[in-house]
Order: C-alpha cells, then sequence, then structure tokens
C-alpha cells in the first residue's frame, strides 16, 4: 500500500510531463486542455489558501488581534458582495471594492517602495564598509545625478558616464543574470521531468 | 507545421539535457565529496536551524509568490529545495518554521514539503498546520508583502528567509526584517527584487545561485550533476553569442 502511495504520484507526473511536453511542442489542443485541468486545480488550491487564511486570522481575533478582525471582515465582505453579485442583488460590488479599496491601498504601499529603498541604501553607507558598498553608492549617485539637469559641464560628463552605465554595465549584468535564470529553470525542469525532484512526493 | 524550427530547437535542447543528465549522474554516483564553490548565503541558511534552537526565536520561511501552473514553477521548486532543507533541520526542536506563500498551489506544496520533513525526522506528529500559512493570491503582490511584513513585525523569528519568485514587493519585507534585527537570507528570479535584496542583506541568492539549491542543501548525485548540465549550456550559449557576434560583423551578401 505505501509503495503504491509512493509509485502513483511518480508515475502520474511522468505521464502528465510528458504528455504536456507533446502537447506544447507538437498538439497544441492537447496542451490546452491539460493547461485548462490545471487551471482548475489551481483555484482549488486558492480556495484551500483562503480557508487558511480565515483560519489563522480568526485564532489571531480571538487572540485579540485587531488588524486580523478587519482581515476577516473584509474577507467576509468580499465572499458576501461575490454572492450578492451573482444573485444580481447588486451590480458590480466586487470590482468597485477592487477599484474604491484594494487598487489605491496597492498604489500607496508601492509609493512606500521608494522611501524603504532609501533607508536600505542609507543602511547600506552605515553598515557595509566593502568594495562592493562602495560601488552600490558611486554608481547610485552618479546615476542619480546623471539623471537630474545638472547644468553645464558636469550634467553631460554624468549623463554621458550614467548611459554608459546603463547600456554597458547594467544591461550586461542584467543579461547575465537572467541567461543565468533561464539556465537554472531548464535544469530543474529537467530534473523534474526525469523524477529527480519530487517535491510532490516527499 | 509540426517541425517548425522553435519547436525543434526545443525538442533537441530537451534531448540533449535529459541525455547530459542522465550520463553525469551515473558519473556523480559513486563518488563522494564533489567539491562545489562556497556560496555564503547556502553556509548561513544551513546554521538557520541551530541558531533558532540556541536563540529561542524561530525561522520564517517564504517560498514567495510563484505559482506552480505557471512559468514561475522551477524558481518556486527551488525555493521548496531550501524549506525542505530548514524543515528537516528544523523539525527535532521546540521552534518549528513559520511558512508564508503567496500562492495556492505553492502553499499546498509548502504544507506537504513540512509534513515530509516532520515524518523523515520521525516526529509526524509535531507537525502543525497554522505553521504554514496563505496570505495573498499571487496577482496581488503588495498585499503579500504586507502580509508577510505583518508576520515578521511580530518578532517572533529570528530569522527571514525568502527563497522564489518574488518582485519589488520585497522591500516592505526587508524593512519589516531590518527593524525586528533578523537575519535574512534573499533569493529571487526577479530582478527588481534582486536589486532590493543587494540593498538589504549580504546574503543574496542571485539568479542562478538560486536554483542550485538542492546540490547545495541535499547533495544528490542528480543535483549535482545538474549543476554541471547548466555550466555545459552556458558554455553552449557563450559560444552562440560569440558566433552570433563574429557573424554579425560581416555584411550581409
Amino acid at each position: 500500500m505505501n509503495q503504491i502511495r509512493q509509485s502513483l504520484p511518480l508515475a502520474l507526473a511522468y505521464v502528465f510531463g510528458a504528455l504536456a511536453l507533446i502537447g506544447l511542442l507538437f498538439v497544441p489542443a492537447l496542451a490546452k486542455t491539460i493547461t485548462g485541468w490545471v487551471g482548475f486545480l489551481a483555484v482549488i488550491a486558492l480556495l484551500i489558501g483562503i480557508l487558511n487564511l480565515f483560519s489563522v486570522h480568526s485564532r489571531r481575533l480571538v487572540r485579540g488581534n485587531i488588524y486580523s478582525g478587519v482581515l476577516v471582515v473584509s474577507l467576509v465582505a468580499m465572499i458576501g458582495l461575490g454572492i450578492t453579485d451573482f444573485i444580481e442583488l447588486t451590480d458590480g460590488g466586487v470590482s468597485a471594492a477592487f477599484k474604491y479599496v484594494q487598487a489605491p491601498l496597492e498604489a500607496a504601499f508601492a509609493s512606500m517602495l521608494a522611501f524603504f529603498l532609501l533607508f536600505a541604501g542609507v543602511r547600506v553607507i552605515q553598515r557595509r564598509r566593502s568594495w562592493w558598498a562602495i560601488i552600490f553608492i558611486t554608481s547610485l549617485v552618479i546615476f542619480l545625478l546623471g539623471r537630474t539637469s545638472l547644468p553645464g559641464f558636469l550634467g553631460e560628463i554624468l549623463g554621458t558616464v550614467s548611459d554608459i552605465m546603463t547600456l554597458v554595465f547594467v544591461s550586461s549584468g542584467m543579461r547575465g543574470i537572467l541567461i543565468g535564470i533561464a539556465l537554472g529553470a531548464i535544469a530543474v525542469s529537467i530534473r523534474v521531468l526525469m523524477g529527480t525532484d519530487r517535491p510532490y512526493n516527499k | 507545421m509540426i517541425f517548425s524550427t522553435p519547436n525543434l530547437v526545443a525538442l533537441l535542447l530537451i534531448v540533449f539535457s535529459i541525455a547530459s543528465l542522465y550520463f553525469l549522474t551515473r558519473r556523480y554516483v559513486d563518488r563522494s565529496g564533489v567539491g562545489l564553490r562556497n556560496i555564503k548565503a547556502y553556509e548561513k541558511l544551513q546554521k538557520q536551524a541551530v541558531k533558532a534552537m540556541a536563540s529561542g526565536r524561530s525561522i520564517h520561511f517564504s517560498p514567495g509568490r510563484g505559482s506552480l501552473s505557471k512559468a514561475t514553477n522551477p524558481t518556486s521548486l527551488a525555493g521548496l529545495s531550501g524549506l525542505q532543507r530548514i524543515t528537516e533541520d528544523a523539525s527535532s526542536s521546540d521552534k518549528p518554521p513559520l511558512v508564508s506563500a503567496g500562492d495556492g498551489t505553492l502553499f499546498m506544496t509548502a504544507r506537504d514539503v513540512i509534513r515530509g520533513g516532520y515524518e523523515h525526522s520521525g516526529r509526524a506528529k509535531a507537525y502543525e498546520s497554522q505553521k504554514s500559512q496563505f496570505i495573498a493570491a499571487d496577482n496581488s503582490p503588495m498585499a503579500f508583502g504586507a502580509g508577510v511584513s505583518d508576520i515578521l513585525n511580530q518578532g517572533e523569528h529570528g530569522s527571514s528567509i525568502i527563497m522564489g519568485h518574488i518582485g519589488s514587493e520585497l522591500a516592505l519585507m526587508a524593512e519589516a526584517a531590518e527593524r525586528k534585527h533578523q537575519d535574512q537570507i534573499i533569493g529571487s528570479d526577479n530582478l527588481a527584487a534582486l536589486a532590493v535584496a543587494v540593498s538589504a542583506t549580504e546574503d543574496v541568492l542571485m539568479g542562478e545561485e538560486l536554483y542550485a539549491a538542492a546540490a547545495y542543501l541535499q547533495e544528490e548525485p542528480a543535483h549535482i550533476a545538474s549543476l554541471q548540465l547548466q555550466d555545459i549550456l552556458r558554455i553552449l550559449v557563450a559560444l552562440g553569442i560569440l558566433i552570433a557576434a563574429i557573424v554579425s560583423l560581416f555584411p550581409r551578401t
């Protein structure tokens, strides 16, 4: 019984891995069908995740965490809006909540990122006295000054240095990292297809 | 139509990779102590469980918010390799790691990995399902960032390990971890996240280093062979770029 428990997921993974590969390369309709099934399973997983979120924050609410209370109330309200939208009691309730609550909150968080990055940069200067930190800060200063409209010769020089840094060093570095990521992703995918990596069967 | 050039190239690449990995794995089966270059972040990661036991503060681990049903799958699997090692090391202590995931499929798999870690160390009954948390769907990066920051702000954790697909929302988490003086190890496949990570900690797993997680943390022949496969593919890509650059110097007739 234990052997079946171990082998069945592995066999299923092999078969569906091979089928998806054949589908993606040669039979698009097959790939589309399998992708549809995967999408359905992803939705089920999302629902289980939401139940976990509700369970974790309900317990925290019982312990007196007010923010968890806000989350639980919001979650229930959104589900309620979804139901009332579905039975046509309300019109566009969920999209209105996204538009007037979720989107502005996410935008506010995104705008705060700039400040967090600034603090992180300052901490790099304070704590790390290595060559890498000096290069990091020097590049940052040159890049920022190069993008401002400094008058005369200084502006031209810093603008040119900043352009060279972006086009040569940053672009080549980024491409190098992206090529490494692509090769790493290929290696992991091949390991999963061969069954040497089995995150689904620990 | 079936044998279009991109499909054929992809097929050849897959066949070549599978064959190479098979032969390289066989080469490493009987060899022990294969020399891998030192990656400080992995050395530190291997000591985290002991450090957590000594300090009495647990580990927070996030495999990011990359769905296993999308192209982010290999990145998330690499992150789960890190989680597996942390769980196996920490499951014998009274401070189990807390895991936060930003996608349903990743959350489910992470739970399975944690349960497997406890079973592996013979403490299956000590597994607590509440120690793995779903934070937000993968299309709400800021909600995920805010949720993880909230966990880190509670100050129960001595270290924060983030290995997986994550974007610039990492800045929120890094700031929260910094405020609570938590050790940070960050690995991502996203350039914006890597830029944030470099300014937050010295222990960054940059790009391909993240995918080497299994080789460094589990040290099985197939994992070490896959590192060599990456090197072979890298040489081929470099040669391809070099040849293309030389060819482009000559005018087309």
